[in-house]
């Protein structure tokens, strides 16, 4: 068969792809500083350590709740589902902060109310240093076009949570 | 009468992926992979350094060689020389021929590149490269024993994923694409039905000659032990210039791995299909007689039928140890 014939097939094939292009291009990319940020909350469980207790009580699965707008939330859920792939003995649960029960950590793209039982004892990361919510230990700010974040050891100390030597190492530690 | 058909003997599949660096944004699964010191070197609008983040493009090569070779009749093997008609002295029957394939060896080069356009859709488009070889035996003078040759571009396909369902357990897609008349059915060589070349059958033909539509609906578990189920179909439309139309297939397939080494899976699968048997005729390969079909795979009514494989391999992780992103090389055995 000649590559005239593969191209005239190819073509003709190519408009009824165009047809589905719109539908395809309706869910909206997530810019990348969000996603960076959402890859942190991965790496923060890691550098972060619990109580002895505090997460193995009843279940194995680390409760991340997130307050956010739905695209953020199904970023999270995708990179939770590939981290739970290769991380089988210590899975990671994701919840809506409403929906959830309890978290271990609770990431907040808007404030939500500071006395929810869910999350007085979670480790509370704010999106950006513009979300007014009061008790956060982690809060994402850029710098020279980076993701940075800044730390509240009082914060942490609060909810008993340990930040590793590493972790604290790369953030900036509020109040100082 | 029972179909007479020659099976697979074995199957192995080799499959390799490249994740191409590119400057547009990534895909999740790239970004759950970066590490706190990675993330922490990452620029908001770095537009400048390759990054292994930055992927939406990915490149597949897949090869895959199988051997057919023996015939059943229903669920009884017969020997080739159960099948070979003798000549005279022997009756000729539905289920004899003069000429007989003995060994089908094919091997079937797939390259293909996909895009992620978001999280939820993925494009591929896919050529394969086919290159197969038939072993006969004849009773014809000069023909007692020939090979026969073709290779060349198989059917392209253009086909679309969508995420339906992704959630911390498990996974589901559905593909839905067009096989494209790409791959000849022009093919031939020379048989012992006439001096010189004449057209070829089916199953040395490259292409089916039609427009088709490969579907398939998969799930999968996600965890230190994976299970996967998908069930998926060819449905073929119309028929070619040479008036026939391959069958359809039909699949269902399950697939269990787990995470032996951070870098290897072992791979243990299982698969049913059922394809329906050629529509139409090439009046072309066929004889003037009481008997038209010289061989049983000049008869478009053999085709088709229940096929259960079973398969097991390993996938491997190459990312550790490959600097240009060779995502993964796979390794998959089937009887």
């Amino acid at each position: 068969m000649s590559w005239v014939r593969i191209i005239y097939c190819f073509k003709r094939t190519f408009l009824f792809f165009l047809l589905l292009a719109p539908l395809s291009l309706s869910a909206q990319e997530l810019p990348k500083e969000r996603k960076l940020k959402a890859a942190y909350l991965l790496n923060f469980t890691k550098y972060l350590t619990w109580p002895e207790g505090k997460i193995n009580d009843r279940e194995t699965a680390f409760r991340l709740c997130v307050n956010s707008d739905p695209s953020f939330f199904a970023f999270m859920q995708a990179l939770v589902v590939k981290y739970n792939q290769s991380n089988a003995e210590r899975k990671i649960a994701l919840s809506h902060v409403n929906n959830a029960t309890h978290c271990h950590m609770a990431y907040l793209q808007t404030p939500v109310e500071p006395f929810l039982p869910q999350i007085t004892r979670a480790v509370i990361v704010l999106e950006s240093l513009d979300v007014q919510q009061s008790n956060s230990a982690i809060r994402f700010y850029s710098q020279a076009n980076k993701v940075r974040f800044e730390f509240d050891l009082a914060q942490l100390a609060n909810v008993q949570v340990k930040a590793s030597s590493e972790l604290l190492k790369l953030a900036r530690i509020a109040g100082k | 009468m029972q179909k007479i058909f020659s099976f697979p003997f074995i199957t192995v599949l080799i499959s390799c992926a490249v994740v191409l660096p590119t400057f547009a944004q990534s895909t999740p699964s790239e970004f759950a992979e970066l590490s706190l010191h990675e993330l922490f070197e990452t620029s908001i609008a770095d537009k400048s350094a390759i990054n292994k983040a930055d992927s939406r493009w990915s490149l597949a090569y897949n090869v895959k060689s199988a051997q057919f070779r023996g015939y059943l009749d229903g669920d009884a093997k017969r020997a080739d020389s159960q099948v070979l008609w003798q000549g005279q002295g022997e009756q000729r029957t539905q289920q004899n021929f003069p000429i007989l394939p003995t060994v089908i060896d094919q091997q079937v080069h797939v390259l293909s590149v996909g895009y992620s356009v978001n999280d939820d859709w993925r494009v591929h488009v896919s050529l394969p490269y086919i290159s197969q070889s038939t072993d006969h035996i004849s009773i014809v003078p000069g023909y007692e024993n020939f090979t026969i040759d073709t290779d060349g571009t198989g059917d392209g396909v253009i086909s679309v994923s969508h995420r339906l369902v992704a959630t911390t357990e498990d996974v589901w897609w559905f593909t839905i694409g067009t096989s494209l008349p790409t791959g000849s059915i022009d093919e031939t060589g020379d048989t012992p039905r006439a001096a010189g070349d004449q057209q070829l059958p089916y199953t040395m033909q490259l292409g089916s000659g039609t427009y088709d539509f490969p579907l398939e609906f998969s799930y999968q578990s996600l965890g230190k032990h994976d299970f996967s189920l998908s069930m998926s179909a060819m449905v073929r439309t119309g028929k070619n210039d040479r008036d026939y139309r391959l069958g359809n297939s039909y699949s269902i397939s399950g697939n269990y791995n787990f995470q032996m080494t951070p870098t290897l899976k072992p791979y243990l699968g299982m698969a049913y299909q059922y394809r329906s048997a050629i529509h139409g005729q090439d009046d072309e390969i066929i004889v003037d007689g009481a008997f038209v079909y010289p061989a049983s795979i000049t008869n478009p009514h053999l085709y088709g039928g229940k096929k259960l494989a079973q398969s097991w391999g390993y996938v491997g992780n190459l990312a550790s140890f490959m600097p240009l992103a060779l995502n993964s090389l796979n390794l998959f055995i089937s009887t």
